[in-house]
């Protein structure tokens, strides 16, 4: 591993020569008429970074974009084919776990891996960002997620005041921060431990089994309780860096059709409906108990790790705020209620 | 602000009265979070609850839409003066009844924050209610109240515009908030949903969400009461509520027409008049 | 375009299979020339006329629209046509609005006797679209745009 403290206009210079080799990605402020919000978007200029803000949408739109087109019935095509890799700057914990997540999903699993995702995902690196501090809603470490380290990400920045201090943990990157000024390794593990004891104070607790037990919170009651205000939209799951719901759809243009992979949402009330007009979720409760139990019972059923990272993306943005914290604190109470609870697995 | 408390001190008294002496057996209105600060909607069955109802400048969501889901039910609903125009919309289109339901309308409504349609109200009072909070506005505060704004989108060229609109629905991410926090979206199956006609496409490309910006404010006409609800549900920030506005703007100054002013007026497009303007049609 | 490399806009025509569209057969069978732009779609009374089809006519690449059905009071139905005047009324306000222009959407009555009028009809409706010239979709990338992916944009 290695460690460099470089300042801001040092770090300026290596962004522009970080630029001639690679696409760079960071979360900028984006005036979007109605509303301004950070946003990951490639850039050129390295003063337009913001530091300071999580974004408001997450780093899931560059690397498993909205659609994508994948071949069609006829020929395989390979659509993703830059030379050129892309860094994405100043991803927090919660981001980098979140990729971990779609990695395991579309890479890891052997059953399926997606070639395009992959072809993709191998041209990013992520540089991550210590986190700052905690947003207003978010919740990683209750999750058990580390908010100033995350080991995912083979470049990590931690960030004092003006002072930016880089962990090269990937050989592969070693060559290109070589000359830069070498930083104390304790004292960074110093600064780490600073920050982290500026999180301990979570407004939310939560004790739960994780994987959520299947069946039992399946016929839960807690459901419609939760669900009631929510409208159905595509909002939480948009946004959400885990969320990585698709639907293939056919697009045809002169008489040839091409195959996209797009997102979907399992809140719209369509996405399990069937072509004989039957709908196994046909109603909101059902449809965000899925949300749910995807996230804290099938995922880490089937993979390692939740399906949620705790970012609060879709607390902030939801329109009618709807709080997945509350959802989580019924289903311990619940659990409470039933007589101690038992996680999925055992 | 002094006005926000005074309307949320009566309406707890009002929902407590009616859930106590069972009048009711649900009252929906606006409530605080539990681990925010924010504004969200809330559901109140039980008499002791009632203190967490609230009225604040953040409550910009529209109620409305809720009554749907208990039809059958009597159910008490905490209605802005927009909130009570959709309410009087649907009982026009008797989709609730309207013994059904008990509104706690507010008056003198003093605004959303951020919300660019309450610049434009001129209501400001509940059109319809069973129980006003509130203070009563009169003609001339409401008059006070208007922005004297003029459309910025009227005054400019036709490629102008279309390229404002360009850059709007370009950011559009087809997530549906905007017709899901709208009242007059409570169509079992929306056009964008069938197949067979598929009338947008499913990607996300302008062309398309053009088309679907311009289809859905197709179904506003007349109807859309100009809550800004679809603006505020927006996480893009886009200006979807401009195409409604304008509907709202030309049914008024063509067929001397606005959407749920009464409970039993027709809908614009179910109605028509023989002497009708032709307005924009060829000579 | 034609062979003068001057612009040959595609029109999309929804007339009502009881007047307009009797109208256009009696052109036709009178021998009354009118441009060969327009692309009929018969439709039962324009009170059937979803406004949909008029967006979806553009969204899918007409320089322009024509609607035409019988005259208010005419109708074959009593009053569809009335209800359709007040849509297109609303349609043409909010696409304007939207920034497609005027001239591209065309509005009117001819009844079965009328074929001279319809080849007016049609002859105005060409000259209007052929004022503002090709339509380039409503992204106004004409209609070239090539398949590919969402991307986050360079800011
Ligand atoms: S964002 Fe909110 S309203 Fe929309 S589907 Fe998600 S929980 Fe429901
Ligand atoms: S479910 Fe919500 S909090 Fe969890 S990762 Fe998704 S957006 Fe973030
Ligand atoms: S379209 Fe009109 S009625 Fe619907 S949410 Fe927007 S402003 Fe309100
Ligand atoms: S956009 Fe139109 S079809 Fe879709 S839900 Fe709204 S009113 Fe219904
Ligand atoms: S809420 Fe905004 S982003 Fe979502 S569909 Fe409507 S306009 Fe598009």
């Amino acid at each position: 591993m290695m460690i460099k403290k470089i300042d801001k206009n040092q770090f300026k210079e290596l962004f522009d020569k970080l630029k001639e080799n690679y696409n760079i990605a960071a979360p900028v402020l984006i005036d979007k008429n109605k509303k301004t919000l950070v946003e990951y978007h490639y850039i050129d200029d390295f003063d337009k970074i913001d530091w300071d803000e999580q974004a408001d949408s997450s780093p899931k739109n560059i690397i498993f974009p909205q659609n994508a087109p994948v071949g069609n019935d006829y020929k395989e095509k390979q659509y993703y084919d830059t030379e050129q890799d892309t860094l994405i700057l100043g991803v927090r914990s919660c981001d980098i776990e979140a990729i971990k997540t779609l990695d395991q999903v579309f890479i890891e699993d052997e059953m399926y891996i997606d070639k395009n995702y992959k072809a993709r995902r191998d041209k990013i690196t992520l540089v991550g960002l210590s986190c700052p501090q905690r947003n207003k809603s978010c919740f990683c470490d209750t999750l058990g997620f580390n908010p100033v380290e995350s080991n995912y990400a083979p470049l990590y920045i931690f960030k004092d005041g003006n002072e930016f201090w880089i962990k090269v943990k990937d050989k592969k990157f070693e060559s290109v921060f070589e000359n830069l000024p070498d930083g104390n390794q304790d004292k960074l593990e110093e600064l780490i431990e600073k920050r982290i004891n500026t999180f301990t104070e979570s407004s939310f607790e939560l004790d739960i089994p994780i994987p959520l037990p299947e069946k039992e919170m399946f016929e839960a009651d807690i459901w419609e309780e939760m669900s009631e205000k929510c409208l159905g939209c595509g909002i939480c799951t948009y946004y959400c860096p885990t969320c990585y719901c698709f639907n293939f759809i056919w697009e045809g243009k002169d008489g040839e059709s091409t195959k996209y992979k797009n997102w979907d949402s399992c809140m719209f009330s369509t996405y399990s409906a069937h072509a004989s007009g039957h709908n196994p979720r046909d109603s909101k409760e059902k449809r965000y108990r899925n949300r749910i139990m995807h996230k804290f019972s099938y995922h880490p059923l089937n993979y390692e790790g939740l399906g949620c990272v705790g970012c609060g993306r879709c607390i902030d943005r939801c329109p009618v705020n709807l709080d997945i914290r509350e959802a989580l604190k019924l289903t311990e109470k619940y659990l409470e209620e039933k007589g101690g609870a038992k996680s999925g697995k055992d | 602000m002094k006005k926000y408390e005074k309307i949320t001190e009566e309406i707890v008294e009002i929902a407590e009265k009616l859930l106590k002496e069972n009048t009711v057996e649900k009252v929906i209105g606006f409530g605080i979070g539990i681990f925010t600060e924010e504004v969200t909607p809330i559901f109140i069955s039980n008499p002791e609850n009632a203190d967490r109802l609230v009225f604040n400048s953040k409550a910009e969501m529209s109620l409305a839409k809720y009554l749907l889901n208990y039809k059958d039910q009597k159910v008490a609903i905490v209605a802005k003066p927009c909130d009570s125009r959709a309410i009087a919309t649907y009982l026009a289109e008797d989709l609730i009844k309207r013994e059904n339901i008990k509104v706690i309308g507010i008056n003198g409504c003093p605004g959303i924050e951020n919300n660019t349609a309450c610049e434009e109200c001129d209501i400001r009072n509940a059109v319809i209610s069973d129980y006003t909070v509130g203070k009563k506005m009169t003609e001339e505060e409401i008059e006070a109240k208007l922005k004297d704004k003029e459309d910025k989108i009227e005054k400019m060229t036709p490629a102008e515009r279309m390229e404002y609109f360009q850059k709007e629905f370009e950011r559009c991410t087809r997530c549906y908030a905007c017709r899901e926090a709208c009242y007059v979206c409570y169509c079992e199956q929306c056009f964008t949903e069938g197949n067979q006609p598929e009338w947008v496409g499913d990607s996300v490309k302008l062309n398309d969400n053009f088309t679907y910006h311009l289809m859905r404010a197709m179904h506003m006409a007349g109807r859309c009461v100009n809550c800004g609800a679809c603006e505020m549900a927006c996480p893009e920030g886009i200006d979807v509520r401009a195409l409604a506005a304008k509907m709202c703007r030309s049914a008024e100054e063509l067929f001397d027409y606005r959407a749920g002013i009464d409970s039993d007026q027709k809908t614009l497009l179910s109605d028509y008049d023989v002497n009708d303007t032709e307005s924009g049609f060829m000579e | 375009m034609n062979e003068n490399n001057e612009f040959e806009p595609k029109i999309a025509a929804f007339l009502c299979t009881w007047c307009s569209y009797a109208a256009a057969d009696l052109a036709g069978s009178s021998r009354i020339q009118y441009p060969p732009n327009i692309r009929v779609v018969r439709v039962p009374c324009t009170g059937r006329m979803d406004p949909f089809l008029i967006i979806k006519a553009f969204n899918m690449g007409a320089d322009g629209i024509l609607v035409s059905g019988c005259h208010p009071g005419d109708c074959h139905f009593l009053d569809g046509n009335l209800y359709a005047r007040r849509r297109f009324v609303m349609l043409n306000e909010m696409m304007q609005y939207a920034g497609v222009e005027a001239e591209r959407m065309n509005f009117t009555w001819c009844s079965a006797s009328e074929g001279k009028r319809f080849a007016g009809v049609v002859e105005d409706a060409v000259e209007n679209v052929k004022k503002v010239g090709p339509w380039q979709g409503f992204d106004g990338q004409g209609f070239s745009q090539e398949e590919g992916e969402t991307t986050v944009e360079k800011v």
